[in-house]
């Protein structure tokens, strides 16, 4: 009587190729995103340059001059500062806008049937672009001053692939969540203040006292963003065990994110 | 087999007057023990049945608020039945309404593209079939200009050009035929024309009689929610046209 049943059977459709087409679909949907944020302001896409400098410039001002932090020994603080910035504004950036992805969507959920999951992966991948001018920028200040990077480089990859999983996990929780309750837009921005002081953007590892240190495992990013910092300007050890702890995490957090998001995706339609 | 088999469908809304949309919300109702305003219900769809031969078309008809685009998204995927079965068989494209899924800002060739590859196309087939899809929709001077400066006739047009450039087994259409001026409407109608004539099914919506007994080999008919009839075109418009009072064709009398 109450038995619900919904089957689409399509014809059968090759796997790289339905893979091919969600592939294009997460492209084109970042695309579009990368677009829209830009193609308004007179600057464009340098914005996405600007932004972190210009952050950078006042915080390391503020900081190594007023607070007297320091970063990496032999690394210049602004160097420094612009570096964990770009790997924090990966995940934060993300978060920011896949938070508003569904319910800025609102018509063509409502309209159109696709894997939903799509616009909350797209929108983490249109933050790769601005990431990625970022990470030109450092390259060029590195240049500037004198900064040889770590001889660990090859991390690198590894790194921002885990912490680009564990951002997506996240993604799919807050923008679910927030279709329900858009309090959740509102308080996120505090929350991920709060998260980028407890982590080592500002600060290194090595400067937090040993006993809340112990604590610092439990937080993915901030330990992300301490061996991607590392393995760019500094010695560039990366901690195995840590690693493995994080990469966990972050696979978790991804299975977790998708569990959610399926769980809330059916109430969408209708709430929207 | 039927290509759409839908049974006992049903779909219920919560019409919540104190719905907890925030956390702000939920607070105050936790604190104040009165339940302001009941959570009622509404039957948007009761126990709906029919089925869609393939190579068939049904039309669905009724009066505004009788359930006929909640039928449509439960058939599209966007909305899921509170009770009954849905089966599919078969690659769905649809056209919900007017440009669903256009983003204004964007020129008509961006539109096109993400649209294709939301109705499930890959970038390479777009890419194939884009040529096409202007040139049906007449728009070759215009596709890189923002859709916002389109006239609603023109995202009509590019809107339904690229709803069948996907090469559907099932179409299903909401009331779009409307829209535009009678030459695109005559085009539409000859491209679904030639659609059925390749065995694809069209699943039409519209309140004018003439486009649905033009396109469907069977009508379903809903009133409120409810199936009122369900059978062949020309019985079920009949009896729709007796009941709403219009005027019969003269050649329905004889």
């Amino acid at each position: 009587m109450s038995k619900i049943s919904v089957s689409f059977v399509e014809e059968k459709e090759h796997m790289r190729h339905r893979l091919t087409r969600y592939c294009d679909l997460v492209t084109g949907l970042a695309l579009r995103d990368v677009k829209m944020r830009y193609q308004l302001s007179v600057l464009g896409l340098y914005w996405a340059v600007l932004n972190p400098l210009l952050m950078t410039a006042v915080w390391s001002f503020v900081f190594s001059k007023i607070f007297r932090a320091e970063g990496i020994k032999g690394v210049p603080y602004v160097v420094f500062l612009f570096c964990g910035l770009t790997f924090w504004n990966l995940f934060s950036n993300s978060l920011m806008t896949a938070v508003n992805c569904l319910t800025g969507n609102a018509s063509l959920l409502s309209k159109l049937y696709f894997p939903r999951v799509i616009l909350p992966t797209s929108s983490v991948m249109a933050r790769l672009v601005d990431f990625a001018f970022s990470l030109i920028v450092l390259a060029i200040l590195m240049v500037i001053y004198r900064v040889t990077p770590g001889c660990k480089l090859y991390w690198l990859p590894l790194l921002i692939v885990i912490e680009l999983v564990f951002t997506l996990g996240l993604a799919y929780i807050v923008s679910a969540v927030n279709v329900l309750y858009r309090d959740l837009g509102q308080i996120l921005g505090v929350l991920l203040t709060l998260w980028l002081y407890i982590s080592p953007v500002i600060y290194t590892l090595e400067q937090v006292p040993p006993g809340i240190k112990d604590y610092f495992i439990c937080n993915p990013v901030g330990e992300l963003i301490y061996m991607e910092v590392n393995v760019v300007l500094g010695s560039g050890v990366v901690d195995p065990a840590a690693l493995g702890v994080t990469a966990l995490i972050a696979a978790g957090v991804f299975l977790l994110g998708l569990l959610v998001f399926r769980r809330l995706e059916s109430a969408f339609a209708e709430v929207m | 087999m039927p290509v759409i088999e839908v049974n006992g469908l049903s779909k219920k809304f919560m019409l919540r007057a104190d719905r907890a949309d925030s956390f702000s919300k939920m607070f105050n109702a936790l604190f104040r023990r009165a339940n302001h305003g009941e959570d009622r219900e509404f039957w948007a769809l009761k126990e709906v049945s029919f089925s869609v031969p393939e190579g068939k078309s049904v039309g669905v008809i009724g009066v505004n608020g009788s359930g006929k685009s909640t039928l449509l998204k439960l058939l599209t995927g966007t909305l899921r039945p509170t009770k009954g079965q849905i089966t599919v068989r078969g690659k769905r494209s649809s056209l919900i309404e007017l440009g669903a899924g256009f983003h204004p800002d964007f020129s008509g060739r961006d539109n096109v593209y993400l649209n294709g590859m939301i109705l499930g196309m890959s970038r390479a087939r777009v890419k194939e079939k884009f040529e096409e899809i202007v040139a049906f929709a007449e728009l070759e001077q215009f596709i890189d200009v923002p859709v916002k400066y389109y006239s609603s006739g023109m995202q009509a047009r590019l809107g339904f050009a690229a709803a069948t450039a996907v090469e559907p087994d099932i179409l299903i259409v909401d009331e779009v035929l409307a829209v535009g001026d009678s030459s695109f409407q005559l085009k539409c109608l000859s491209r679904i024309r030639e659609m059925q004539g390749r065995g694809v099914s069209i699943v039409l919506v519209s309140h004018g009689m003439g486009d649905i007994e033009a396109v469907c080999d069977e009508v379903l008919w809903l009133h409120k929610g409810e199936a009122v009839m369900f059978g062949n075109t020309g019985d079920v418009v009949r009896a729709y046209r007796i009941n709403q009072g219009l005027p019969l064709p003269a050649h329905a009398n004889n």
